[in-house]
């Protein structure tokens, strides 16, 4: 064992216990397939494990490792071929009125909807709603100012608020 | 706050719960202190494994049937219930291919078919009709069916096989299988198979009553096999009735076994190729004591593409057959909700009153020329996963002709697209190789019209900007879009 691996061990082991889950709520929202979504988060701590020498150092190590995160999860989406999404629809639930009447068919709406959103608006809605991340943190990031944080946010609330409205409307 | 918010934040909280539950499930990560940086990733990736599995565990068929008055295809608690509501097979179980293309199901010389679908009023209130493929379906260009993974075209010929009762097969637990050649599959789980009579199977078997299976043949081709209502034990015991053909039959399938699930047969088959011989019609309607919005869907003909317009679509609330016409009807699984058994054939005035309360609303014109720019939406067609991104257009004048400029800087071209397609009124203008990916700078264009410039374009005319894939499946569109010419041209 090398005192390299000494030193990162205990610090990463700590940092997977306090990160893993929400890294793969993030691309739980947006993949909405538990196994993409254990699949991403799995590949993002195997690459921050790969540079925990240098990611540990970070101000904000868990900035870094959200970035990778949602960088994987805009792959994965890209990766879906057609085949791949009907694989899903296989799978899928036909939607029924739950303990939660309503719940479920809207989350299942609004995650599409999010999905559907430009990446950085979809970065920042995530992060937003899942991580329930302050708008500075999300700036840090994304990598972008706070005003643009706030014009992404803006922007993609309203889609997603006149998307629920009118899907709420055909629907019912 | 508004409720907006609240809704949204309370969504994602489930979120994370739910990824709290998936992580208790995946066992402790080793410390990487006693195993190098390699190890240690396989060891985070064995994890996922271990998630895939029970998964997979948790996927076996437990919902029941519905009562109604026609058959369904919900999924069996198992397969001693599924058995009974299967009739004793025919005596032919294997067609012959010459004449497999006819319909499995028998025709009973007094019951009316449904070619214009509507739930009786009483229960479901009509909103809508089409005929042929809806808006926002993928349609094949020469038929207005949808397209569905089963029936589409390729250069590929494919054979399609149809494991079902030979009698209301559609309303009934079947399987579809294909045999891929030539490399055209990959495994999907490669990682979870099982042995099968000495061969390693995929098997899948899911809540909403669907399953699969796929595995590797000796000769390199892949069978694939996707059923609905069929639990394990009869996956299983079909998969073993399964031999392969030669490679230069006429339609080099399987061959089915006398020994699969009591009542299933080989009823159907054909290549991918083949044509497609079948009518589609739906309408929706709105149940008032909950609001809930159902589509109804009747399909004939073709046996192939009825039997794959029940199993490729989302997981019905009910499947029904009405003389040759399949019912399908999707929506919310509710008490309430209408059953195949309450589909009614329209008159003609009513539904072509139906079908014109179908018609979208035109979009507003958009001026385009000199200094304005068009940036339109890029919508992928059928699913989410592709993100909204955007186009520019452009008219851009040459020698004093006037082109059409599509800007793709800002586009996020699917990966299953393969080419650029521009339509102008309604007429195809250009075709152009796509190439996957995002903010590619490019751009391609199309004449305008017959005029020779700009100024002499006064008329709106439509445009529609798709991506599509090798079958000329639309994958990605702008939808149409009304522009008007303005004389501010430069």
């Amino acid at each position: 064992m090398s005192d390299q691996d000494t030193h990162r061990g205990p610090d990463f082991d700590e940092f997977v216990a306090a990160e893993f889950t929400n890294i793969l709520a993030l691309a739980l929202a947006v993949l909405h397939d538990r196994d993409d979504a254990v699949d991403v988060a799995q590949e993002t701590m195997a690459r921050t494990f790969a540079r925990w020498d240098v990611v540990a150092t970070l101000d904000r190590p868990g900035a870094w490792t959200r970035r990778v995160a949602l960088n994987l999860v805009t792959d994965t989406l890209r990766r879906r071929t057609r085949r791949q999404r009907l694989h899903l629809r296989l799978r899928s639930q036909p939607p029924s009125i739950g303990d939660e009447p309503g719940t479920i068919e809207w989350d299942r709406t609004f995650w599409a909807e999010v999905a559907a959103l430009p990446k950085r608006q979809r970065d920042v809605v995530v992060l937003h709603y899942v991580d329930d991340l302050a708008i500075a943190d999300i700036a840090a990031i994304v990598d972008s100012p706070e005003g643009t944080v706030k014009s992404d946010l803006s922007r993609a609330r309203g889609r997603l608020r006149n998307a629920m409205t009118s899907r709420t409307r055909s629907d019912r | 706050m508004s409720d907006f918010d609240d809704h949204a934040r309370a969504a994602g909280e489930r979120v994370r719960r739910e990824a709290e539950r998936i992580t208790a499930a995946i066992e402790p990560f080793e410390s990487p202190t006693e195993s190098g940086p390699g190890r240690s990733s396989r060891r985070l990736l064995a994890a996922a494994a271990v998630v895939v599995v029970v998964a997979g565990i948790g996927g076996l068929l437990v919902a029941g049937n519905r009562d109604s008055g026609v058959d369904t295809v919900s999924p069996p608690p198992d397969s001693r219930t599924a058995s009974t509501t299967i009739p004793e097979p025919s005596a032919t179980t294997e067609p012959d291919p010459a004449t497999t293309t006819a319909p499995p199901t028998t025709e009973p010389p007094t019951v009316t078919s449904i070619r214009r679908p509507i739930v009786d009023p009483t229960v479901c209130t009509p909103i809508s009709a089409v005929d042929g493929a809806p808006s926002g379906l993928p349609r094949d260009t020469s038929s207005s069916l949808p397209f569905t993974l089963f029936t589409r075209g390729s250069d590929s010929p494919m054979p399609i096989q149809i494991i079902a009762a030979p009698v209301d097969g559609q309303a009934k637990p079947f399987a579809v299988v294909l045999r891929y050649v030539g490399g055209q599959r990959q495994l999907v789980s490669p990682d979870n198979t099982e042995s099968i009579n000495g061969v390693d199977v995929f098997l899948g078997t899911y809540d909403n009553g669907n399953g699969e299976a796929e595995w590797t043949l000796p000769d390199g081709s892949m069978g694939y096999l996707r059923s609905r209502g069929l639990d394990r034990e009869q996956l299983v015991s079909i998969l073993t009735q399964l031999t392969p053909r030669p490679a230069d039959a006429p339609i080099p399938g399987f061959d089915y076994g006398a020994g699969g699930p009591d009542g299933l047969a080989l009823v159907a088959e054909q290549l991918n190729t083949e044509p497609r011989d079948a009518a589609f019609a739906g309408s929706q309607c709105r149940v008032d004591s909950t609001g809930y919005v159902y589509r109804i869907v009747a399909t004939t003909g073709n046996p192939v593409f009825t039997f794959a317009m029940v199993i490729d679509r989302p997981p019905p609330v009910d499947v029904g057959v009405v003389g040759d016409a399949v019912i399908v009807i999707n929506g919310i699984d509710d008490p309430a909700a209408p059953r195949a058994s309450d589909v009614l054939d329209a008159d003609e005035e009513p539904w072509r009153q139906l079908l014109i309360s179908s018609e979208p609303e035109p979009e507003l014109a958009q001026l385009i020329g000199g200094d304005n720019e068009v940036v339109v939406d890029f919508v992928p067609i059928d699913e989410a996963s592709t993100p909204v991104s955007s186009l520019t257009l452009r008219v851009d004048v040459t020698d004093g002709v006037a082109f059409l400029g599509v800007y793709t800087n800002d586009a996020l071209v699917a990966e299953a697209a393969e080419y650029w397609k521009t339509e102008i009124d309604g007429r195809m203008r250009s075709r152009s190789s796509a190439t996957p990916g995002e903010g590619r700078r490019g751009a391609f264009g199309s004449r305008l019209g017959d005029s020779p410039s700009f100024e002499q374009l006064t008329e709106e005319f439509t445009v529609r900007i798709s991506t599509t894939d090798g079958d000329d499946q639309t994958i990605q569109t702008t939808g149409t879009i009304r522009l008007v010419p303005t004389l501010a041209a430069d």
